[in-house]
């Protein structure tokens, strides 16, 4: 197929506003009257909340409020769990809950006001591990949830019992995955403004604008629709951004005090009471033929839910099941137990859960192929899924490049000729390590109602296309793959088409930013609007030209009449259209509804339109008497379906790789006592552009056309972390041969490892 | 902000009469990024800021017949892109190499980090290796001392911002056979605080491997830097050999007593220094880290 705007490298089309820093995000907004929201936090990780005494701090002159547990409704809610309320009255449960907020004519005059509010705590015993918690004698958070367990997943197809008996390969293995921290650049903010009407209007830094309205409505005790919520620049999100304490509070403030409220995290604050990754302990038992075919997978996992439940439990059940789907499996078990501590919430962060999954996975293969004398790049090839499969959770693979995904990895990095190499024999030694994943790109249990997506596409009379989607770019350059796809579909050249800010008001209704959705579902009602547009265009064109559809040929803005020679541009032709409509635009209309469906009771069913997969191959140094490991080369191939933009996937998958060696190689969440202890960037080590590989990270994508992706494109976001932990893990034990199985793999664990060898 | 005044004085005069009018009430700033920080979670108790960025002097590195002097205001970066010290401090320039990020290291001073008296402080640690001299002007003139005699716990320094003021440091120009390197151990490539750091000056006799004199500064292995005098003692007058490298790595693991942070335990810093230590011999040794003419550029 060719194309006229896909496959290129399109800078996003916002790029120049952020990087002049004229883009305005959340915390830029000033509303008139604006006052500024603080929090006070829980210096304890579990205590009774005696007595709150505010009077010293409503003397401060400047507050406008001071808001606690005593003062708003006690009813309860919450995204998967209702175990939220906007202000707790009884006891708070992390160190960093939310005990109370004051709203101040200043910055200033709000921290003074936090400083003065006296509160008596009876500290109460606390529990940090998940495992300890699960202990019949463990302090329980929530009287009702016996062991502390909030939620539990179970799942059995085949006969795992009978198939581990009858491998000639069994193989049995505990990984742990640590909490770690999205890092965005932008920290969460949210600036809540009371309108005309008795509405109230909300500025969000989401990834959900929509259904944060209908979850921020029922915290409210009001109806969605008199709840507008705008979208701006987003500065990251990485799953960490959907519904949010501090957002519900400065809506509460904003509807007490009649006016404005500006509630933005400071880093500090962001780090302790943010929505980090669920950590994990995953318990593996795999059996296989002699020859690699992989027969059995047992797994048992003990998720850590924090304090409060926010998407943890979706993520323990996707780290339970989704990677049965990337190998051709026929009996596998699972249980995963989601379960309370006296420590930061955890939710969401690119991966999912299948991020968890993959080390412990493809850290387990490896060994497995290690210790059997067999080949890690066959054994992968021999049982991943192949297109026309339907696997044994009945997701069904439509468009699949896995097979060629590995292959291309080995042939780029030279992968066989590297294993070959001898040893270096200086203290530093390379090795090389592979890993692959697979993905969703929409998860149909995630919003219960549905899955999928609408779009408006309104071409105005200036010939300028605008986009209209309730889906949320957060950086990762969606608007600008929406403003291709539509341009393609209509014939447009994308230097006109632009994708408008959500505005719930405005925009359609859209599920947001997750389970690697955007391109494949959000960009698929794009493309079926900006079809309906088309269909619309030519229409109009045959009347007012006075020719039939047949002859009309659009393509980069133009029109073409197959008895003219000439063509007139499309911003001439709708102009002319326009007058003879009273000016109107014209606007195409498109829906999405994948054909998936909510799984049955052993979950079985197809929950997502298209599949993406990859391969990853890592190459590192470790010096063995440091222990520290380093990136020398990456390479990332991935299974996109269709290039739509080759600049932002390159930046997807730069951006994954580091963020998954960060995970993998430091970034730890050090948490004593329930209190964290590196809560900012300067102790809380993010790679910087130093830590990149020596050599670089060399991306490819594959094309293999999804049916249901616009032009058959499907997700990149989370696969690109996937297999990153995992790859650096089988590195650095190919370099020096120690296996790290919880991460991260510091020096060291190395060193300790190198010492009992 | 706390303060009412912030005066740009153009002179060290100008700078210490102000110290005095203002009786403590005011103290010195150089590059801030220290005093910055520190004043958001614990805000400075005085009444005016001496800013001593304008003070020419202070912003010169410069040599005499004998002795480098680098003034106080001078930035990291002109310390990693001075052509002096590449030659005659290398230590120095690779300690202020490390520090931060170039953004810190464009505004942060060699004062400063001397004066906030961190016990891994790169450049403190490269100035104690360099056996280096701190030269301080108060309301009661002007006097000097070795700046590790300065240090006197985490963070605390013997000199006092509110009375007394930094103009340089010094230290000895290298003679034939006296070579300096750096070296350190981050949790990442840039913008970290060492796990250790270590700055080595050694002078060995012409045309052998003997080790005519040795100093041996590292952080942080005690609650100021520290000179590893134990180490140096077992090294001075001796052949440098893989053997004696082997042992000395051992020696300073034994010597230091650093404590457990999150950065590293405290077994592990000990492991680390023997590494550094042994890699900053081995490298001296291959005449990597030569300081004096000898060196070609």
């Amino acid at each position: 197929m060719k194309f006229s705007n896909l496959g290129k490298e399109t800078p996003i089309l916002d790029g120049l506003e952020k990087v002049t820093g004229r883009a305005r995000y959340v915390p830029d907004l000033k509303v008139e009257g604006m006052l500024h929201g603080r929090i006070l936090r829980s210096p304890y990780p579990h205590a009774r909340l005696k007595k709150v005494d505010i009077s010293k701090a409503e003397r401060i002159s400047g507050v406008r409020d001071i808001i606690t547990g005593k003062k708003v409704s006690q009813h309860k809610f919450g995204p998967m769990v209702p175990d939220w309320v906007i202000l707790p009255d009884d006891k708070v449960r992390f160190h960093g809950d939310e005990v109370a907020a004051v709203a101040a004519t200043s910055e200033e005059s709000a921290a003074e006001a936090l400083s003065l509010i006296e509160v008596e705590y009876e500290v109460l015993p606390a529990v940090f591990d998940p495992e300890l918690a699960m202990a019949e004698e463990a302090p329980l958070l929530y009287e009702e949830k016996e062991n502390n367990i909030a939620t539990t997943f179970y799942v059995h197809k085949g006969d795992v019992d009978k198939a581990l008996a009858g491998s000639e390969i069994v193989f049995e293995e505990t990984y742990q995955t640590n909490q770690v921290y999205q890092a965005y650049m932008e920290t969460m903010a949210a600036v809540a403004a009371p309108g005309d009407y008795e509405r109230l209007t909300m500025w969000l830094s989401t990834q959900i604008p929509s259904m944060s309205r209908l979850r921020y409505a029922e915290a409210l005790e009001i109806c969605a629709e008199d709840l507008r919520i705008i979208k701006p620049h987003v500065g990251g999100g990485f799953g960490a951004k959907f519904e949010y304490k501090a957002h519900i509070l400065a809506a509460v403030l904003a509807r007490r005090t009649g006016s404005p409220v500006r509630m933005v995290n400071n880093r500090e604050e962001d780090f302790r009471a943010g929505n980090p990754r669920v950590p994990m302990k995953i318990w593996i038992k795999l059996g296989l033929a002699k020859d690699g075919t992989l027969l059995a997978k047992d797994t048992r996992i003990i998720a850590g839910n924090g304090a409060r439940t926010v998407y943890a439990p979706a993520i323990t059940s996707t780290a339970c099941y989704r990677i049965d789907s990337l190998y051709k499996f026929k009996n596998v078990r699972s249980t995963g137990y989601t379960v309370y501590t006296n420590t930061i919430p955890t939710s969401c962060f690119r991966g999912f859960g299948n991020a968890q999954m993959h080390f412990a996975m493809e850290s387990a293969l490896d060994t497995i192929c290690h210790q059997y004398n067999l080949d890690p790049i066959k054994i992968r090839q021999q049982n991943g899924v192949t297109p026309g499969f339907t696997s044994i959770h009945g997701w069904e693979i439509k468009s699949c490049a896995l097979k060629e995904c590995l292959d291309k990895a080995v042939e780029e990095s030279n992968w066989y000729d590297k294993k070959k190499e001898p040893a270096e024999k200086s203290p530093v030694k390379k090795g090389i390590g592979v890993a692959i994943c697979n993905h969703v790109s929409g998860n149909r249990p995630f919003f219960k109602p549905f899955d999928g997506s609408s779009a408006l596409v309104r071409l105005t009379p200036e010939g300028k296309a605008i986009v209209f989607t309730g889906e949320a770019d957060i950086g990762q350059g969606m608007n600008t793959a929406f403003a291709l796809i539509a341009a393609e579909a209509v014939g447009l050249d994308v230097k006109n088409v632009r994708t408008a800010a959500v505005d719930t008001d405005i925009s359609p209704f859209g599920l947001g930013s997750f389970a690697t959705r955007g391109t494949t579902i959000g960009g698929r009602a794009v493309y079926e609007a900006a079809v309906n547009l088309k269909k619309q265009l030519l229409e109009h064109l045959a009347r007012v030209y006075e020719k039939k559809i047949e002859q009309i040929t659009i393509n980069e803005g133009q029109i073409y009449f197959d008895d003219q020679e000439d063509p007139i541009t499309v911003a001439k032709a709708i102009q002319t259209i326009s007058y003879t409509l009273g000016g109107t635009s014209l606007v195409g209309h498109g829906v999405f509804v994948p054909e998936t469906v909510l799984p049955d009771e052993n979950k079985y069913g197809n929950v997502s339109p298209a599949y993406p997969f990859g391969c990853h191959i890592a190459e590192v140094e470790v010096d063995t008497e440091t222990g520290r490991a380093r990136l020398l080369n990456y390479w990332a191939v991935h299974d996109v379906g269709r290039v739509i933009n080759k600049q932002t996937l390159e930046g997807q998958v730069e951006g994954g790789v580091m963020m998954g060696a960060g995970w993998a190689l430091g970034e730890d969440m050090v948490v004593k006592e329930g209190k964290l202890l590196n809560p900012n960037f300067h102790d809380y080590c993010l790679p910087t552009a130093m830590d990149t590989p020596r050599g670089r990270i060399y991306s490819y994508f594959l094309e293999s056309g999804d049916p249901n992706g616009p032009f058959g494109a499907k997700g990149i976001g989370e696969p690109s972390l996937n297999p990153v932990p995992a790859a650096i893990a089988n590195a650095v034990f190919d370099a020096v041969g120690v296996r790290v199985k919880n991460l991260p793999i510091t020096p060291e664990k190395i060193l300790e490892g190198l010492a009992s060898a | 902000m706390t303060w009412e005044n912030y005066y740009m004085p153009l002179t060290t005069g100008e700078a210490i009469e102000l110290l005095v009018e203002k009786q403590g009430k005011a103290r010195i700033i150089a590059g801030g990024t220290d005093l910055m920080v520190q004043h958001r979670s614990d805000p400075l108790n005085v009444r005016a800021l001496i800013d001593i960025g304008r003070i020419p002097g202070l912003k010169e590195i410069r040599e005499d017949s004998r002795r480098i002097y680098i003034g106080a205001s001078v930035t990291h970066s002109q310390i990693v892109n001075s052509a002096l010290l590449k030659k005659k401090g290398r230590v120095l320039v690779e300690a202020a190499r490390t520090v931060g990020a170039p953004q810190i290291r464009n505004v942060g001073t060699v004062g400063g980090n001397v004066v906030n008296a961190q016990p891994a402080a790169d450049t403190a640690i490269a100035l104690t290796a360099l056996d280096a001299r701190i030269h301080i002007l108060s309301g009661d003139g002007e006097f000097e001392k070795p700046v590790i005699d300065t240090f006197l716990g985490p963070g605390k320094s013997c000199i006092d911002p509110s009375k007394e003021l930094v103009t340089a440091f010094s230290y000895s120009i290298p003679g034939p056979g006296e070579r300096s390197c750096f070296a350190r151990l981050a949790r990442r490539e840039s913008l970290a605080l060492p796990i250790v750091n270590l700055g080595l000056w050694l002078c060995l006799e012409e045309d052998d491997h003997i080790l005519k004199d040795i100093r041996i500064a590292v952080g942080p292995m005690s609650t100021v830097p520290f000179r590893a005098r134990e180490t140096e003692a077992l090294l001075k007058g001796v052949l440098l050999d893989k053997a004696v490298i082997e042992k000395a790595g051992r020696s300073i693991s034994d010597e230091v007593t650093p404590r457990d942070s999150f950065r590293g335990s405290a077994d592990f810093k000990k492991q680390m220094i023997g590494v550094i230590l042994k890699r900053s011999l081995e490298s001296a040794l291959e005449g990597k880290g030569v300081d004096s003419d000898e060196r070609e550029q």
